[in-house]
């Protein structure tokens, strides 16, 4: 299975380098140390930088939460030409199917590298439940039921197939 | 004593304080020894004097002895601790000689690097936390970059069609609830060919226009969209099939119908004489080198039309249509026989028949309004009609009707007058002809309902309305004016068609 999982991640390398970019980023804005920035490997941190554990419950939301989003929402911006020209306009124009092919890489990419490593969302969970009053309990809950069920599901590489489910459902959807 | 007190004093000098007053402790004792050998023996005073004096220069040296033992004793010890501390300076040192100097941090290239996080770890203390050691890879903004830039592009490329694109997401969604009708009113405009790059867009006009029975409009698209040598391909088979259907169907056409206009038109025929002409102009056309054969689809279609206006038996009729779709394998004649076997059905009193049909219109194209008022044949000619059904269908069929289409009014017409409600009948009819084509039937129908609500002027209209385009009013409709037939007697009677 791991095997699965990282040649998920060396097909969506971009995707993995924007994630481990943003986990960097947020690295840095903490000052939490980074211990290894390789971006791809063969092992489960393939998509992630080792880095130490974030000391405080923000920092680990942080960590778990921007590259998420970032990932996320950028995965949404590049869909939207590939899912409206691709599969349901059904461009004729090559070049420009050329690119809304790429953008649809880009997009899946971006999606299937949205998740943290488990670890990161157990240690956000670990820090919130021994350091958060019962306000930032109640909201980073749901935050963390997400990110840790994605997290599972990028461990598998199913977020992979999830993607290319979300890309159809998008189209059936417009 | 003189020269021993000075001694005395220079030994008390010279020595220690405590070597010293052992030294004068001595001395007093000897001077003691002295006086008492002086007193003792005055002529040898000389020879005991030297003989003292001997003595005390022994005790001097004696003493003089342990003094300078006891300054060699402090000299020795101070001498020893600086051995000890030469002898730690020279270990330091040989120690710092052979370990050997630990490496510059590879990310400052100014410190040492730190020993704090195992052996062999490049960087310094400083670089680590600050997270120097780990610049921010260019691949990652690289990754970024790339993906802006593609979807600047995506966004520039695609604006030119945005408006088509819009209009297609439209129309997909209309197809997907099956308005067909719908579907083709939001794309007409790109009907003669401008469909821009849209694959998508050719596909649900033509769709559009085959499931709405605009067989010859789909065609016109599909001329104005691809080229001869295009439509040969492998992917557009099916817009070939389509082109060679319409063209089989117009030759068809052509060829027979001669043979059956006048019998539609009213005139008195021999059915089975013309449907034996029917039969007989099949291989008359047919020609295989142009790829032309005849149109099954639409012989059939006539024989039934035939066989209806002569009034046969509805089994008979639906056996002509069930054949019709049997030969229809490309399903692109469903428009033809569809409907019909679901009104035959339903004049049959075959409800479920009915209804499979009914539903299958609804599938092609859920605005057509045969699929409601068809199955409302089945309630209006049960041996006590069921108005209240025939209501709640055209109902249905309201919320479904394009803008504009009333082609069910006359079935909502004809529950009202079942019902009772004859002005609403006579208002609901008055409706649909004011934004509709006159028919036979229909004329007949509002004629009836003009009668009904005491409107003679109506009537008068429809009269001669049917009169210039060559028909006479129904025999029912003339009896009920005539007071023959009461309205109920009517309505019994006029299952079949009015006209």
């Amino acid at each position: 299975m791991t095997a699965f999982y990282y040649i998920t991640k060396y097909l969506t390398f971009p995707g993995a380098y924007a994630r481990c970019f943003w986990e960097q980023i947020v690295c840095r804005i903490c000052r939490v140390p980074v211990e290894d920035n390789r971006y791809l490997r063969q092992d489960e941190l393939a998509g992630h930088i080792d880095h130490e554990l974030m000391p405080t419950a923000r920092s680990a939301f942080a960590l778990c939460f921007v590259p998420a989003f970032f990932n996320a929402i950028g995965a949404l911006f590049l869909a939207i030409f590939p899912v409206v020209y691709l599969f349901v306009y059904e461009t004729t124009d090559l070049v420009f199917a050329l690119m809304c092919a790429v953008s649809y890489w880009f997009a899946v990419s971006l999606y299937v590298n949205s998740y943290s490593l488990v670890e990161d969302a157990l240690n956000m969970k670990e820090k919130v439940y021994s350091e958060g009053n019962i306000l930032q309990k109640i909201f980073y809950s749901p935050a963390f039921v997400l990110l840790y069920i994605g997290s599972y599901l990028e461990r598998y590489g199913i977020t992979f197939i999830a993607a290319v489910v979300a890309t159809i459902a998008m189209a059936v959807a417009l | 004593m003189d020269e021993l007190e000075k001694k005395e004093l220079d030994a008390e000098q010279l020595v220690p304080e405590e070597a010293a007053d052992s030294a004068v402790a001595e001395a007093d004792e000897a001077e003691a020894v002295a006086e008492d050998v002086g007193e003792a023996a005055e002529e040898a005073e000389a020879e005991a004097a030297e003989k003292l004096y001997r003595e005390l220069e022994e005790i001097r040296d004696m003493f003089q002895e342990a003094i300078d033992n006891a300054e060699q004793g402090e000299d020795g010890e101070a001498e020893e601790q600086g051995e000890l501390i030469q002898e730690l300076e020279e270990f330091d040192e040989t120690q710092q000689e052979e370990k050997e100097p630990l490496p510059i941090c590879e990310c400052c290239n100014e410190k040492e690097v730190s020993t704090l996080h195992g052996e062999g770890y490049p960087y310094c203390e400083d670089c680590r936390n600050l997270m120097k050691h780990y610049p921010l890879r260019i691949s990652g903004v690289l990754s970024i970059i790339a993906m802006v830039v593609v979807f600047a592009l995506s966004a520039y490329l695609g604006g030119d069609s945005l408006e088509r694109a819009l209009v297609v997401l439209e129309a997909r969604a209309l197809a997907s609830e099956n308005r067909m009708m719908s579907v083709v009113e939001s794309l007409y405009s790109y009907s003669s060919g401008d469909s821009g790059d849209s694959k998508k867009l050719t596909e649900l006009l033509v769709d559009g226009f085959i499931r709405t029975g605009y067989i010859s409009n789909a065609v016109e698209v599909i001329e104005n969209t691809f080229t001869q040598d295009e439509l040969e391909k492998a992917g557009n088979k099916k817009y070939k099939k389509i082109v060679d259907f319409m063209n089989n169907f117009t030759a068809t056409r052509d060829a027979v119908q001669g043979i059956v206009t006048d019998a539609f038109s009213g005139a008195a025929f021999d059915c089975d004489e013309l449907i034996a002409e029917l039969e007989a102009e099949k291989e008359k056309f047919t020609d295989e080198e142009k790829g032309i054969k005849y149109n099954t689809a639409l012989i059939e279609y006539y024989k039934y039309e035939l066989l209806r206006l002569d009034g046969a038996e509805l089994e008979k009729q639906l056996e002509i249509l069930k054949g019709i779709e049997k030969e229809d394998k490309d399903n692109l004649a469903q428009w033809i026989y569809v409907p019909a076997i679901c009104e035959v059905a339903a004049k049959m009193g075959n409800k479920e028949l009915a209804e499979e049909y009914s539903e299958k219109m609804k599938e092609n194209n859920a605005e057509d309004m045969k699929a409601y008022t068809n199955l409302a044949l089945y309630y209006r000619y049960l041996e006590q009609p069921d108005a209240d059904s025939m209501i709640a269908l055209c109902d249905e069929a309201a919320k479904y009707a394009p803008t504009g289409d009333v082609s069910y009014y006359p079935t909502l017409a004809m529950a009202y007058l079942i019902k009772g409600e004859g002005a609403l009948a006579f208002d609901t009819m008055g409706q649909y002809m004011n934004s509709s084509y006159y028919t036979v039937q229909n004329c007949n129908l509002y004629a009836l309902l003009a009668l009904y609500c005491g409107n003679t002027d109506t009537y008068d209209t429809m009269e001669a309305t049917l009169k210039n385009a060559g028909f006479e009013m129904s025999d029912l409709v003339v009896k009920y004016k005539n007071d023959k037939l009461t309205i109920d007697e009517v309505i019994a009677d006029m299952r079949g068609d009015l006209g």
